[in-house]
């Protein structure tokens, strides 16, 4: 089952400019789903509609299972949100902040102390929040989208300005607000480094549009058969011999194989040995996410 | 009702330390405490206690003067602006505008915090002006207490008058600064207006300026009625506000950005 599903959704500024060209993103049920993608990809604009706060104009959302127009109320009342930087009031503290919420989403009062305790900022209740670094604000809005216990929590560059201690802190609490508490996530980033490790699902968009959308195993597919650095004793006869379109020549003893297969890796390791051209080393090029995700936005 | 109270705490409870609380505060208690300063320190510059029974009378009017043309106005224009615009200021339109509420709800309640702060003004401007002569002959003890008794019913009249036609500029602030986020609009376009109707609500057709209400209001207090019979200002000011709150719910409830 998805928790959030969207078809062609369309998003045009007012400029004409497109935002958001026939997304059609799927989030699974109990998943922790990266969407990924450059600044300006359309992430915000995308995570905004999907909350109501900007109007849907083509395409259908559904949030699980639900659409905003007929049952707004049932779809904010389960899901946790925070977009962009941390929503405050910086003349109340940690607690009064909690408390315009708990208020609002008629929740238990102990709930207060218990996301306090859950983000690491209970000794800190009663400060007020002006005082708060900035990781610790972000920490308080998500201590606030987590309040009412929601289903779905949508994060919008959650670990934008925090320290790299913070990163780890924040990485942290969604796998464990996924593993623990059977949240769904939908975390969005440009630094994905950070999200590699979390992840479940994964979209990467750019310029509005999804250029690839799948589970991390299907993204390590990609990347396995990303890169493979061959070094043999002759480059220039191994490109004759293997005419691959997809070799780059390195140096005279060293080539690099894209987008191959394991069965194409194996059987040019066959052919050049068969013609007697020496291999010394097959070394896959180990691609983190940034380096998929560059080939993918540049394809 | 558990709901409707819930939501109304939790608007309220944005407002605590907030700069709108201190003015309701300061600018209720702002001229008690200046005819307690005169009446203390220069008493003979007060005649009014000379009145007798028509001290309270006196007061009344004295007091609404500088209240009804400055302070009335500018407090309104100040406390509506800084609560509308507490979530733009701490960026928190985005929050408040995902929590299972109608946008209707959000507009309502936020408005039903001002209008409950500007009673609060009222109490507090009020029991100022009660308790001013009694703070005056506890400070200084040459002064006597005041000859009449308090005119509970005449004070309430005047202030239901006041607070009714302080409702437009609410409505017309509120709509300002919930359309606009910059701060400086709101208060611009609201100071000047109040400026302008220094000099408008002698114009035939004043009376169709919200922002003249509160002169209109004092000049029927003091006995200078300058509007015509025909024209009742409390009906008008009472029609403005509804109108023009009208047009902001749904300026508010349809609007294509929120947060």
């Amino acid at each position: 089952m998805l928790s959030i599903e969207t078809h062609q959704l369309t998003h045009r500024f007012r400029s004409g400019e497109i935002a958001v060209n026939q997304l059609n993103l799927q989030v699974p049920e109990g998943s922790v789903y990266g969407f990924l993608g450059p600044n300006g990809a359309g992430k915000t604009t995308t995570l905004r509609i999907l909350l109501g706060l900007l109007k849907k104009q083509e395409g259908e959302v559904r949030i699980l299972g639900k659409t905003m127009d007929q049952d707004r109320n049932y779809i904010l009342s389960r899901i946790g949100s925070l977009i962009e930087s941390p929503s405050l009031y910086l003349h109340l503290t940690a607690l009064e902040n909690l408390r315009i919420y708990q208020l609002v989403y008629a929740c238990k009062s102990s709930r207060m102390q218990e996301v306090l305790h859950q983000v690491g900022l209970a000794d800190v209740g009663s400060k007020k929040v002006e005082k708060f670094s900035l990781g610790m604000k972000q920490r308080l809005a998500l201590a606030i989208a987590l309040l009412h216990e929601p289903r779905l929590l949508i994060l919008d560059e959650p670990s934008n300005g925090l320290d790299p201690n913070g990163m780890i802190e924040l990485r942290e609490m969604i796998r464990n607000l996924n593993e623990q508490h059977g949240i769904t996530i939908l975390v969005s980033s440009h630094i994905l480094a950070e999200v590699e490790k979390i992840v479940t699902h994964v979209g990467v968009i750019h310029r509005g549009t999804f250029q690839f959308q799948g589970t991390m195993q299907e993204l390590d597919k990609i990347r396995q058969k990303a890169v493979v650095k061959f070094e043999v004793s002759d480059a220039l006869a191994a490109q004759k011999l293997l005419g691959n379109d997809h070799l780059t020549l390195i140096s005279p003893k060293t080539f690099e194989l894209h987008q191959a297969q394991p069965e194409e890796i194996a059987m040019a390791n066959k052919k050049l040995n068969d013609q007697n051209i020496q291999v010394y080393s097959v070394v896959p090029q180990t691609q983190d996410l940034e380096s998929i995700f560059l080939h993918l936005t540049h394809a | 009702m558990k709901m409707f109270i819930y939501k109304f705490r939790s608007e309220w409870l944005k407002t605590r330390r907030s700069a709108a609380s201190w003015l309701v505060i300061a600018g209720g208690i702002f001229i008690p405490l200046i005819f307690l300063i005169i009446q203390v320190f220069k008493p003979q510059s007060l005649s009014t206690l000379a009145l007798g029974d028509k001290y309270w009378d006196a007061i009344l009017v004295q007091a609404w003067e500088s209240t009804a043309t400055l302070l009335l106005p500018f407090g309104v224009i100040l406390v509506t602006t800084l609560i509308a615009q507490l979530e733009f200021k701490n960026n928190a339109w985005k929050q408040v505008c995902t929590t299972p509420q109608s946008m209707g709800s959000i507009f309502s309640f936020k408005l039903l915090v001002i209008l409950v702060m500007l009673l609060q003004f009222f109490l507090i401007f009020n029991l100022g002006l009660w308790a001013e002569p009694y703070f005056a002959a506890w400070l200084n003890h040459d002064l006597p207490y005041p000859p009449a008794t308090f005119p509970w019913m005449k004070y309430l009249k005047t202030s239901v008058l006041f607070y009714i036609s302080s409702l437009p500029v609410v409505a017309i602030q509120y709509w300002i600064s919930l359309r606009f986020g910059n701060f400086l609009i709101s208060i611009g376009t609201g100071l000047g207006m109040v400026f302008l109707s220094l000099f408008l609500f002698r114009w035939e057709f004043g009376y169709l300026i919200p922002y003249t209400h509160n002169f209109y209001q004092f000049f029927q207090l003091s006995g200078h009625t300058s509007l015509s019979k025909e024209i009742n200002l409390t009906f008008l000011s009472m029609l403005f506000f509804s109108v023009i709150t009208g047009f902001s719910l749904l300026s508010f409830t349809f609007r294509n950005q929120r947060g």
